[in-house]
């Protein structure tokens, strides 16, 4: 994903992605994906979870998906996870 | 619904429909809409439980989304108090439970009594109970100064006294009075008597005059030391006789012991029944209240309810337990008889010679009848048998008269 202006920033610095504001983080652990900094959810269904992002759209692709846990700024998806996509 | 504060807090299950059920996630986790078990039914259609708190603004979330919200089920506590709301002798009988035990703990329903070893708890009971303390008093109406003096001065055996109140327990706790030694007056006219029959060995006249010596004899009331003292210069006087005189005393003591006894033989037959007692009434849970054959061992228990230290409501549930017997007939060996004569004979010597006393010879002859054992002690000993007496006035005044 290309970026412009300041936000490539750290990324011509070097510096970890982390450091800027609303950046999202994916975190698959074993069943349960967690996305924080999300920009709301688009699909929900039990084979595929679809999450917006500043940077565009992350698509979880897996069975029996679940929405675990749902706030503002993160999202917990649980089940058995095939993979994890950026749109 | 995973956890107790969920239960207590109570949770409902929503049904959102609509073309975009994910929106309606979102919608809810923007205004602050706590879900969980968030499931996708179809393309079109979540179910989720929310708290019931919330199912209000439920509404709201779906109409922004374009979805349709439907509470399918409700659950925990707050669906059961709505559910009991109307029945109100569900509520009525907590409170008055409650009310009861509120006002039962104004009462005394339970006396405990410590501390006592010569006193019995009856005479302790009794005078409590002349006090205005008993069972079903309003202890708020006394205090533990004012049920100590009136007890304190109706029984002189106690020195100190305190009542505690836990609930509806009264914890008695009382010290007794320690027995005032007996002071010797020297102004008083006592004699020393023998209190036994017998040959002297050593006479220690302590105070007073020694009217017999070693190696006399002497029968049981005879003055062994007089109170009256003749003096060179004072003249007569008469002063509290002392003093100890051993002399060698003999007994001859008899027992009988009947060979055939009866002993109960239980058969095994044990019959239980219950009553309840409210205060003083009593309600039994059985038809006749007459004992159930003469034959047989009557076994009462009763406990008191409540919960210990806390508080005893005035209800006791008694158990009386009958246990059959049956009367044998059993009769002792002569091993037996003698191990017990011996035994009674032995202990009957020991309380005539007293404390410093000591058997020097002893002689037991049995007798075996059909009936009866009969047992014969004959013993030598050793012994004080000074024993004081008081002289009477006229005693007093013969004795000046000489």
């Amino acid at each position: 994903m290309k970026r412009h202006g300041w936000q490539s920033l750290p990324y011509r610095l070097e510096l970890p992605g982390e450091l800027m504001p609303g950046e999202p983080r994916i975190t698959v652990t074993g069943g349960e994906v967690c996305i924080e900094n999300h920009a709301g959810l688009k699909t929900y269904l039990s084979d595929c979870v679809e999450v917006k992002s500043r940077d565009g759209l992350i698509r979880i692709k897996g069975d029996g998906l679940k929405l675990a846990a749902m706030t503002r700024s993160d999202i917990v998806v649980r089940g058995f996870v095939i993979c994890v996509e950026r749109l | 619904m995973s956890n107790l504060p969920d239960y207590i807090r109570g949770s409902g299950c929503i049904e959102a429909k609509g073309a975009e059920p994910a929106r309606f996630l979102e919608e809810c986790t923007e205004a602050g809409l706590e879900f969980w078990d968030c499931v996708p039914i179809d393309d079109f259609t979540l179910r989720l439980n929310i708290r019931l708190a919330d199912a209000g603004r439920i509404d709201r979330a779906a109409t922004k989304s374009n979805c349709e919200a439907t509470l399918i089920s409700m659950s925990g506590t707050p669906v059961y108090m709505k559910r009991l709301r109307r029945r109100f002798i569900l509520w009525i009988l907590p409170l008055l439970f409650g009310a009861t035990l509120v006002l039962s703990s104004f009462f005394i329903w339970r006396i405990e009594i410590h501390g006592n070893e010569t006193v019995t708890e009856t005479e302790i009971l009794n005078v409590l109970d002349e006090c205005g303390v008993g069972l079903g008093s309003f202890w708020p109406n006394f205090t533990s100064d004012s049920v100590r003096n009136q007890v304190l001065s109706r029984l002189p055996e106690l020195k100190w006294l305190s009542v505690s109140v836990f609930g509806s327990r009264a914890y008695i706790e009382v010290r007794e009075a320690t027995e005032i030694p007996k002071i010797f007056d020297e102004g008083e006219n006592y004699q020393i008597v023998a209190s036994q029959g017998g040959l002297i060995e050593q006479v220690r006249a302590l105070r007073g005059t020694a009217v017999f010596s070693q190696g006399q004899t002497v029968s049981k009331g005879e003055v062994l030391i007089d109170s009256k003292v003749v003096s060179p210069h004072a003249g007569i006087s008469f002063e509290h006789a002392k003093g100890v005189v051993l002399a060698r005393t003999w007994y001859e003591l008899t027992a009988a012991l009947p060979i055939n006894y009866s002993v109960k033989d239980y058969s095994g037959g044990t019959r239980t029944r219950f009553a309840l007692k409210i205060g003083d009434s009593r309600i039994n849970f059985y038809r006749s209240s007459r004992i159930l054959g003469n034959m047989c061992d009557n076994i009462v228990t009763e406990k008191k309810l409540g919960i210990r230290d806390l508080f005893t409501l005035p209800v006791s549930l008694i158990t009386e337990r009958f246990r059959d017997y049956e009367l044998i007939e059993a009769s002792f060996s002569e091993l037996e008889a003698r191990q017990l004569l011996t035994e009674r004979l032995r202990a009957e010597l020991l309380r005539a010679i007293g404390d410093g006393g000591e058997i020097l010879d002893s002689e037991l002859t049995i007798t075996f009848s059909s009936e009866a054992a009969v047992a014969t002690l004959r013993a030598e000993c050793r012994q004080d048998i000074a024993e004081e007496r008081l002289v009477s006035v006229a005693g007093l005044d013969m004795a000046q008269g000489n």
